[in-house]
């Protein structure tokens, strides 16, 4: 038994405990009690120290490398990543080599996620190779527990596949998962089609390339009563649309990256290949639209976005390199540092956005702080700076704008699976709840 | 002294650099109509020529102002490489290094090639046109051009006409001629002429007849053939109508007004054949002082190496 002790508790859920008190854990990894002054001779004891204890996060959009692109990222990198930034629970999505579209590869990936320290859930690909032309065998993931479907970064182009996929999908309760890119319109841009772009020589990528695939999915979902997810939503166009079709009452919920909350292509450091992102950073009126939208609550859920590329594929010019940054790391320090303490969010509202949100939405395992349920949980010192490093980044990759940036909260430890991890403590301090 | 190991672009440069530069470069191109036009200052320096984009003109420009100022040169021309990527290219220049090179010349299709390239390599890096960013020497010949011709800058009218999208050239002027003090005035059709570039400080016209006769330079780029494949274009009929020069529109200019082009001209596209041949074009002056100014620009970024070492 573990006694968590004088710990900030804040538990999102409805009715959740808030305020200090302790956790004791279970040897079966439940929790036995949650409140002040729990007695508990001879569990081993960890003081609270004016640390926070919420419960795990889950991340509703990260890419991992397994299988065939491992050079980027393991499923036990990606775990590590995850751990250190508090995520319990991942999905990870289909572009791999080869994509996830068929049982072969899922069973190849469940013995993975078996042996790693979080949860993974795993996102199957709409279409086959993501190609946008034939559908992926929906009945067989579903039966093999997979319910979330999306084609990535390689999102269908063709409206009438999308129509029919999203019909199929429907018969299922699948949740349809859109990076909503319209990819005849973004062609070979690699950044925000606006003053930076026309400064540094670079093909841009419109802003309505956004929108119109958000109308276009929306539409698709209302027609075909399909549940339907955005992993960014980062224009002022596309936040406008998504506000039109949810307040019609169309199934959609709308993630956000930190990347998008923080950054503009304004604050694009010359052709740093760490900032080509996708979708792209957006002018710093998109980013204005972004940070309402998260403070009026149009955004549901916080996701990392997370997307490892390795240096040697990110030491090239802009135009050649990879696209994306890794994020599990530090989204939560991120979005603690510029959405918290700046007063845009609060932490209830973060927490909902980080915790309940997305295991509600994408459908997986909740985790409250309440007696009996699984011990999951991360304690979190927010007094702490965190400096992001590439000697200290668990990632296999290190691409990130924010390496060397300093930031606040620091993740100390996490719960879950019944095994507790200290992140900063040099010798291996892992210990289950048994011990 | 222009304070820096490679040459890239003129957006980084201050006014000073800029007029040092330029006041070399004047000085050269009084030498160049000497006799005895050849010095040995670089003789100690070892210049690559790395064109991965075809170029008669820039290419022979660099190597001759490399030759008058002494230095060894070797040339590779590969537009079969042109679809090379940044670390292919890192790595050539990293071989070249270690066989002493000094110098950089390098002409690329991708935008940004350079400075990638300068963040990893010891070598000097020379822009001598990448991808659609910019083309740093070019502009410096046309601004020596018009200061040949105007003396002042100030209240100095220049219209850059045509596709200014997707001109290396054009930017690279509007930083120079804005660090000068002249009014620029883009113009070109809406497709190839976003209205970010207004954040430049320069006026945007989508008609050239009502500007024209308020204009004392013309600039106009050359048009690629596949813009009409892309949808950004018509036909080149049309936009010869639209904003070719030509013996009418001559008609409407300023008197002492001039015409210049970065070349090669299509002719009966961006000036008829009577523009090109006619009074008020420096064409073929540019090109001379081309040389001057990247001896320019090779010099001082020897004496830069020179002074750090």
């Amino acid at each position: 038994m573990i006694l968590f002790k004088n710990f900030e508790i804040h538990d999102p859920y409805p009715g959740g405990f808030q305020g200090f008190g302790d956790v004791l854990v279970h040897s079966t990894g439940l929790i036995s009690e949650i409140g002040p002054d729990i007695l508990a001779p001879g569990a081993k004891v960890i003081e609270g120290n004016r640390r926070l204890l919420v419960p795990g996060f889950c991340d509703t959009h990260a890419n991992f490398g397994e299988p065939g692109l491992e050079y980027r990222e393991t499923v036990k990198t990606g775990s590590e990543a995850a751990l250190a930034g508090g995520f319990t629970t991942v999905f990870i999505y289909p572009n791999t080599r080869p994509v996830i579209d068929s049982l072969q590869v899922l069973e190849y990936l469940k013995d993975k996620i078996e042996d790693s320290p979080i949860r993974i859930e795993i996102v199957a690909a709409i279409s086959r190779n993501c190609e946008g032309q034939l559908i992926s065998p929906v009945k067989s993931f579903t039966d093999a527990g997979v319910h979330t479907f999306s084609d990535g970064n390689l999102p269908v182009q063709n409206s009438l596949f999308m129509k029919r996929a999203c019909d199929y999908l429907s018969m299922f309760d699948a949740l349809v998962v859109v990076n909503p890119e319209d990819k005849s319109m973004s062609g070979s841009g690699v950044l925000h089609d606006g003053f930076q772009s026309i400064r540094l020589g670079l093909p841009g990528i419109p802003a309505v390339s956004e929108s119109i695939m958000v109308h276009r999915d929306c539409e698709i979902s209302r027609e075909t009563g399909s549940k339907l997810h955005f992993n960014n939503v980062v224009t002022r166009e596309g936040i406008e649309a998504l506000a039109f079709h949810k307040a019609r009452g169309t199934d959609v919920t709308a993630g956000i990256a930190p990347f998008y909350f923080i950054l503009s292509d304004e604050d694009l450091d010359w052709y740093n290949t760490n900032y080509k992102l996708s979708p792209p950073l957006r002018s710093p009126s998109d980013l204005e639209a972004v940070l309402s939208t998260l403070k009026n609550g149009g955004f549901d859920i916080i996701c990392s976005s997370h997307t490892p590329q390795s240096e040697i594929e990110k030491t090239t010019d802009f135009l050649s390199a990879p696209i994306g940054a890794i994020s599990l790391e530090t989204t939560f320090s991120l979005a603690f540092t510029y959405l918290v303490k700046t007063k845009i969010l609060s932490l209830q509202q973060l927490l909902e956005m980080l915790v309940v949100n997305p295991r509600r939405r994408f459908g997986s395992e909740e985790n409250p702080l309440k007696k009996g349920f699984k011990a999951d949980f991360v304690i979190i010192d927010p007094f702490e700076t965190l400096s992001v490093m590439k000697e200290t980044i668990h990632s296999k990759s290190k691409n990130t704008p924010f390496l060397n940036h300093k930031l606040s909260a620091v993740i100390d430890m996490v719960f879950t699976r019944n095994r507790l991890h200290s992140l900063h403590e040099k010798t291996s301090s892992d210990y289950t709840a048994h011990s | 002294m222009f304070p820096s190991r490679h040459f890239i672009g003129i957006e980084t440069l201050s006014r000073e650099e800029l007029l040092e530069i330029l006041s070399l470069g004047a000085k050269y191109r009084l030498l160049l109509d000497q006799d005895d036009k050849n010095l040995t200052d670089l003789k100690n320096c070892t210049v690559a020529n790395l064109f991965f984009e075809n170029s008669t003109r820039t290419r022979f420009s660099f190597e001759l102002a490399e030759r008058r100022l002494g230095a060894t040169v070797i040339n590779f021309n590969n537009e079969s490489s042109s679809s090379a990527k940044g670390e292919t290219v890192l790595d050539t220049i990293k071989n070249l290094e270690v066989m002493k090179i000094d110098m950089v010349v390098i002409r690329h299709t991708l935008s940004g090639i350079c400075n990638m390239l300068s963040r990893s390599v010891q070598a000097s890096i020379i822009n001598a046109g990448e991808g659609t960013h910019e083309h740093p020497t070019q502009a410096l010949l046309d601004v020596l051009s018009l200061q040949q011709h105007f003396n002042e800058f100030k209240g100095l009218s220049v219209g850059i006409i045509g596709d200014i999208l997707h001109s290396r050239v054009a930017r690279s002027l509007v930083f120079a001629l804005r660090l000068l003090g002249a009014n620029v005035h883009l113009i070109g059709p809406k497709t190839l002429l976003p209205a970010h570039f207004e954040r430049f400080g320069v006026t945007l016209h989508h008609q050239l007849d009502p500007i024209l006769p308020e204009l004392d330079a013309t600039v106009s780029l050359r048009i690629q053939m596949e813009r009409m494949e892309s949808g950004y274009l018509p036909s080149l009929i049309e936009f010869h109508k639209a904003y070719g020069i030509d013996e009418r529109r001559i008609g409407k200019m300023k008197s002492h007004a001039i015409i210049m082009h970065p070349g090669p001209v299509n002719r009966g596209v961006e000036l008829s054949h009577y523009a090109v041949d006619s009074e008020k074009s420096i064409i073929l002056d540019q090109v001379t002082n081309g040389v001057a100014v990247r001896m320019a620009v090779l010099k001082m970024i020897y004496e830069f190496r020179s002074s750090s070492l």
